[in-house]
């Protein structure tokens, strides 16, 4: 059994660092990675709360969490790849 | 300290370097590798928090991201790098010395809660259970709904922004 405190800290630093990543990193590639980091810590802060309460509407709040996470990546991707369809050929190469 | 306890403090460790190793990177596949470390680490905590389904959903969930954003990645060029990404390290590695400093500090006045007792027998994170709380109105309604009236109204925007388009050629 862990002691449900541990995991609150491992939620607030991941988040912390997906934050401090979507603000320092310019790239779109580093930007969804820093929000893919996010929700991941959103998840786990969820699931931990829900074992506070030995409750499992945590856990389906999580899994909401996560579809979010999902639709968020496949989003981006999908922008990601139309964007570079779409650039003038003589522009410089992004920082994907 | 127990053997839960050690997985936990291995699963942190490589979930915490994975996300600042992501975030540093410049190299796209590379900070899809670490991000997959976080994920993996993730899915780790799930199951040590007594939640098996949500794990499961996380690992294909994570899989079918990590998929997707390779795809993305296969296009691009490095980022250089510039000061942007030492600032990054620098901030990552103080905020983590940061919060190292208050779990010691704090060490013998933590509230080291480790949740509710679980009665003995219980069906605690079964996947009839969480089914059962996600189909409840009290979570459908509020967040179901505007997550599918976001997919909808983007994929709106985007049928709007094909007709225009073909009007135009």
């Amino acid at each position: 059994m862990i002691p449900i405190t541990h995991a609150f800290y491992l939620a607030s630093l991941l988040l912390l660092l997906g934050l401090v990543g979507l603000v320092l990193r310019r790239s779109l590639f580093g930007a969804l990675c820093a929000v893919q980091i996010m929700l991941c810590a959103g998840h786990l802060a969820l699931v931990a709360a829900a074992r506070i309460w030995a409750s499992v509407d945590g856990h389906a709040l999580a899994l909401l969490a996560l579809t979010a996470m999902v639709a968020q990546g496949v989003l981006g991707a999908a922008l990601a790849l139309v964007w570079l369809r779409e650039r003038d050929p003589d522009e410089p190469a992004p920082t994907l | 300290m127990t053997a839960s306890l050690v997985l936990f403090y291995i699963a942190a460790a490589l979930g915490l370097a994975g996300a600042i190793q992501a975030l540093r990177s410049r190299e796209p596949r590379a900070a899809l590798r670490a991000l997959a470390v976080v994920i993996g680490a993730a899915v780790a905590v799930d199951l040590l928090l007594v939640a098996p389904w949500v794990a499961l959903f996380a690992a294909i969930a994570g899989g079918l991201v990590i998929a997707v954003m390779n795809l993305a990645s296969g296009l691009g060029g490095d980022a250089p790098a510039g000061p942007r990404r030492r600032r990054a390290t620098i901030a990552g590695l103080a905020l983590i010395a940061g919060l190292t400093w208050i779990f010691l500090g704090t060490w013998g006045r933590q509230l080291a809660f480790p949740g509710h007792d679980l009665a003995p027998g219980a069906s605690f994170g079964s996947l009839r259970q969480a089914a059962t709380a996600l189909a409840g109105e009290t979570l459908t309604l509020p967040l179901a709904l505007p997550l599918l009236l976001f997919a909808g109204l983007v994929g709106a925007l985007a049928l709007l922004d094909e007709g225009q388009r073909s009007r135009r050629r």
